[in-house]
Formats: C-alpha cells, structure tokens, sequence
C-alpha cells in the first residue's frame, strides 16, 4: 500500500469505535482439526491481545481461513470493512482506533519489546513450522492429515505437499534447510532460556501486560498444550518454571474468568 | 556478505593476541564456501561460523554480560536479521543502481581474472535463491514492497538508536557480539557511496549510531597499520588458568605500553575517550614478549605472544571505507 493509501486507511480505521461484531477468522478447530501449531499459536496470541485490550472479538472457523487471509497468514480480524491479518498490524490497527497497551513504555523498553517480539517470530514460529513441515515423522503422521481434512481425496494430498514445499523454500531461505530436528529443538531451548531470563520474577515482561506478553503466552500455552509426536518440545519448554507460570497466569487472568 | 565479513573482522580485530589475522574473503573457492572466510597463522582457516570458532578457542566477548544482556543480544540480532538484513541486500545487490556501480565494480576489481567477469552474478543468483526478499509474495520491484522494506529497515535503526541511547557500546563500557554484529551490518550502509543512498540519509541522521559506528573503526580498524592501543579486550574463560609468576614485572610494561601508546596517539586528546575499554586476558606462564595492554591497577600482566601489533591486512569488505576519508 502506498504511503498515501496507508494514511487514508488509519485516517477510517480512527474514524469508527470497535464494533461489537468483529470477527477472527483460524482455520478448524473442534471436531474437525485442521488447525496446526503454528496457526493455532498465532492465533491464540491474537485473542488474547485483544482481551487483553478489553476488545470483544467473536472467532469463526473456516476451512478456508488462510485464503481469505490478505497476507495468506492466520489468523485475520474483520473488523468493520476492513480485514487485517497477523498480530503485527493487528496491533497497529487498534492503536489507531486507540487501543494501546504500549503506550506506558519508554523507548528503550519499546525497542526491546519489538525485539523480543523478532525474537518469538524469528526462533520460535519458524521452530514450529520445521518441526511440523520439515520433521518426516510428524508430517507424515499428523500434519499431512490435519491440514487436508475439509477437502478430499486428492485436493487433501495436494493441498499438502503443496504447503509442505512452500514452507521447505522458506525454511532454505532462512537458512533452517539443513538443520536437523535436535538442533531446532536447541534453538527453541536457547529462545525460552532468553525468554526466561528476560522475564525473572516479573508478572510480565514489562510493569504491564503488553502484546509481547500476548504472543509469548499464545505460542508457549499451544506448545505446552499440543500433542506431537514425542514429547521432546514439550519437556524443553516445561523445564523453565517461570515461563510456566507466566503462561498460568495469563491464562486465569484473561480466559478463565470469562468462561466462569 | 560484507555486513558479516565485517563483523568478525571487528571481532577478530578484538583478539590481539592472534599473529597475522588476514581475511580473505575472496578468491575461487569464496562462492562455494559460507562467506566469511579467515585464514590465522596460515594454516588454520575458518570458514562459516566465526564466533562458534572464536567460542571453541576460549575467547568470548559476551563474557561479562549478564543474563539478560545475553537474551537482549539474542533478541536485537533477531530483529536485525528480520528487518535490517533484507534492506541491507536489497540496497547492495538488488538495486539497479548501485549494484552496478558499487557492488558488481568492486567485486570485479578486486577478483582475479577472469573470475571477476562471472563470479559477481554468481554471488547475485546465490543471493537471491536463498534471500528472504525471495520468498515475499509480491514481485521485489514493486513499489509497496520497497516501500514496506524501508519502512522496516528504518523502523530497526530507530530501535536500535533508542536502545543504544548515549552510551558508548550497547552494554556498557565494553563491546560485545551485539555490538560487533550491528556494526558488521551499519557500517558499510554508512561508508559506502551509494548512488542510491536512503537508507544511509536516514542512519546519518542518527547520531548516536553514526559515532557508534566511527567510535568502532577508530578503535579497531585503524589507519596506516598503527594499532591505536594493543589492548585485550577479553577475557580468557578463567576457571582453569592460575595467573602468570613474575606479575610484578609485568605490570610495568603495560603502563609503559599504555604511556608510549598514548603519545603515539597524541596524546590524551581526540581519542583519550576513545581507549579500549580495560579489559584483560590472563595467560599462563608466557614471556613478557612485545608491549601488554592496559591493565588495571592490581589486575594481572598481559603479555602478548610473538608481535606486539595486531595485522589486519587487506580487509577486503573494508576496502569502500578507506576510499572515503571522513
């Protein structure tokens, strides 16, 4: 979008309060499970940033969710009559429509925030994508089948070896292609350790809940929460005991007492 | 290419200890071996992943940082490798302009012949097979997506300024790695001249970068071959080695050192605040060869193995800086 087109964009999206009808938008998920991990984290950060604002937001299931999606990215939000994927400029649009959790930052705390939020995307999303695109075993026994359940026999196969492919060129580009799964699973460990220690004895990240704290907490509790193959992921985050709390936390602040 | 070839040069600039440091980054093998390349003591060389070789050898310039100083490092090489990293190879091989006039020219003027006909495309084509900007969905040339980059790249350099603020390196007093990796990748944004130059107006701008970035090529990239000070910066792993015998007679040399160095240098003038920071390395049982550091007072002797001057010879991804005398 052009400079100017952007502009215009902020100027409407300031213009309208939150409705009371948006909508997020993720692939299956219930009984037919097409959602994977990493959809499914992104996702969960996304809702919880935005009860974290206090915005109501309603999530809908759609097989075909990811082609909906402007940037092809789960989840997106539909928010009046404009549709915005990923928590990125998810954040960004409810800033304009003057929703903030990060104004109470200074700028270094800002700029370590962005960082740590590189961070997560950088180590733990791409973690997340080798092991369920890249790792033979889990590809051929869970994602193969989850990612191609609303359709049939041969979109389903093709569907998948389709998105497989695209995610094994991305992972040559990050220059992931020739890591092994153990040294993924050292590089998550190296990310929980930064993650842990940058958290210590805090409540947050920062004095107050911000959207790094929202996207930490959705791809940990979805890892913490999601059967794989083996347990390996599992056993490398639950070994860092603040982080555990840390998701515990956020968990009965914000999605408990809503449901009781 | 250069962005790394520069970061381990500063980091091995940091070991003084190393005899003979040249870095040969170019030559027939460079496009099948991972770039950067460094030869020590002629028969060693790395290839690929410096600071795990520098790591394996014992040195370590994260030594002194703490726990979450090493997670913040780990979080802004992050965001620099999303951000930074895929403007910095747009701007330097992608962009018409200057990947004629700069880029391609100087590969080519610098190989031999005749691999300076073809060995730069190669190098393009190997870029762009394995470059992010590959893999975004829309064309790279289209406007929104240069604009997005930029837009990115500043977006870093303006977190980067603010992290830094007005200290002299990212934590504290003395370099780390995160120093070392952001001025592999500021510095030739900074130095080259570009003729298509946006990226390098808007880090101009940022003061507190930019003296970052000469604070650094004053200290350890230094002109004519004169080390501005033979200083240590890090530290040995220290749990396995006693300090040297004779300490007493040690210490003396290195405030001599210090002292000669200092009137070398002019004296406490323009760069006093500029030394090294005092740090030192604790080697067992070596002879007091050639000049030490500065050492603190009451801290251990640091002599120097063999030279007592750090050669940096041919520093090819350098080479744009010489030419621009600021």
């Amino acid at each position: 979008m052009s400079l100017a087109a952007e502009a215009f964009v902020s100027q409407m999206a300031a213009a309208e309060p939150w409705p009371e009808n948006a909508t997020l938008y993720q692939p299956l998920k219930g009984e037919e499970d097409q959602i994977l991990l990493s959809d499914s984290a992104s996702s969960l950060a996304v809702q919880t940033y935005l009860r974290m604002c206090g915005l109501p937001v309603q999530v809908v299931c759609r097989p075909n969710a990811e082609y909906m999606s402007p940037s092809g990215k789960i989840p997106f939000i539909h928010v009046g009559n404009q549709v915005v994927s990923e928590l990125g400029p998810i954040v960004q649009f409810s800033k304009a429509k003057g929703h903030s959790l990060s104004d109470g930052l200074d700028d270094v705390q800002r700029a370590e925030m962005k960082a740590y939020m590189e961070l997560v995307n950088n180590m733990l999303l791409t973690a997340e994508l080798f092991i369920q695109w890249c790792d033979e075993a889990t590809v051929s026994q869970i994602t193969r089948h989850r990612y191609g359940t609303p359709y049939s026999w041969p979109l389903n196969l093709i569907l998948a070896y389709q998105k497989q492919w695209e995610v094994r060129r991305k992972m040559n580009a990050v220059g992931w292609g020739g890591k092994t799964v153990d040294q993924v699973y050292e590089d998550v460990s190296q990310c929980c350790q930064a993650l842990s220690q940058r958290l210590g004895t805090q409540p947050y990240f920062f004095k107050i809940p911000t959207e790094l704290d929202a996207l930490v907490f959705g791809h940990l509790f979805t890892i913490l929460t999601t059967q794989l193959t083996n347990t390996e992921l599992l056993e490398r985050v639950r070994s860092y005991s603040n982080l555990l709390s840390f998701c515990r936390r956020i968990e009965q602040t914000y999605f408990e007492s809503k449901d009781s | 290419l250069g962005a790394q070839t520069a970061a381990a040069g500063v980091l091995a600039a940091a070991f003084t200890s190393s005899p003979e440091l040249t870095l040969p980054a170019l030559g027939a093998s460079a496009h099948t071996c991972p770039l950067p390349q460094a030869r020590v003591r002629s028969d060693v060389s790395i290839t690929g992943n410096m600071p795990q070789f520098f790591f394996f050898q014992k040195f370590n310039a994260d030594y002194d940082l703490s726990a979450k100083e090493g997670a913040d490092s780990l979080a802004f090489i992050s965001l620099m490798d999303e951000k930074l990293k895929p403007a910095l190879i747009y701007t330097f091989w992608i962009e018409p302009k200057n990947y004629v006039d700069v880029t391609r020219r100087w590969f080519a003027e610098h190989l031999p012949f005749p691999l300076n006909f073809f060995l730069p495309g190669r190098m393009l084509a190997d870029l762009l097979s394995g470059s992010p900007t590959g893999t975004k969905p829309a064309s790279p040339l289209c406007l929104s997506f240069l604009l997005q980059l930029y837009r990115d790249a500043t977006e870093c350099l303006n977190l980067l300024s603010q992290r830094l603020g007005s200290q002299k390196f990212f934590f504290g007093d003395s370099p780390s790695s995160l120093d070392a990796y952001v001025f592999g990748h500021l510095a030739p944004i900074l130095r080259c001249k570009l003729p298509n130059g946006k990226l390098q107006q808007h880090l101009k701008s940022l003061d507190n970068l930019a003296n970052f970035c000469s604070n650094i090529l004053l200290l350890y990239f230094p002109r004519d071959g004169r080390a501005l000070l033979p200083v240590c910066l890090l530290r040995r792993l220290q749990s396995d080695v006693a300090p040297p015998a004779g300490r007493w007679r040690l210490r003396q040399r290195p405030q001599q050192a210090a002292k000669a160095a200092a009137l070398r240098c002019g004296g406490p003038g323009r760069h006093a605040e500029l030394r090294p920071p005092h740090r030192h390395r604790v080697h067992p049982a070596r002879p007091a060869g050639g000049a030490g550091g500065a050492a603190r007072p009451g801290g251990h002797g640091v002599p120097r193995r063999g030279r007592g001057r750090l050669r940096t010879q041919a520093v090819p991804g350098l080479e744009p800086f010489r030419t621009d005398r600021v």
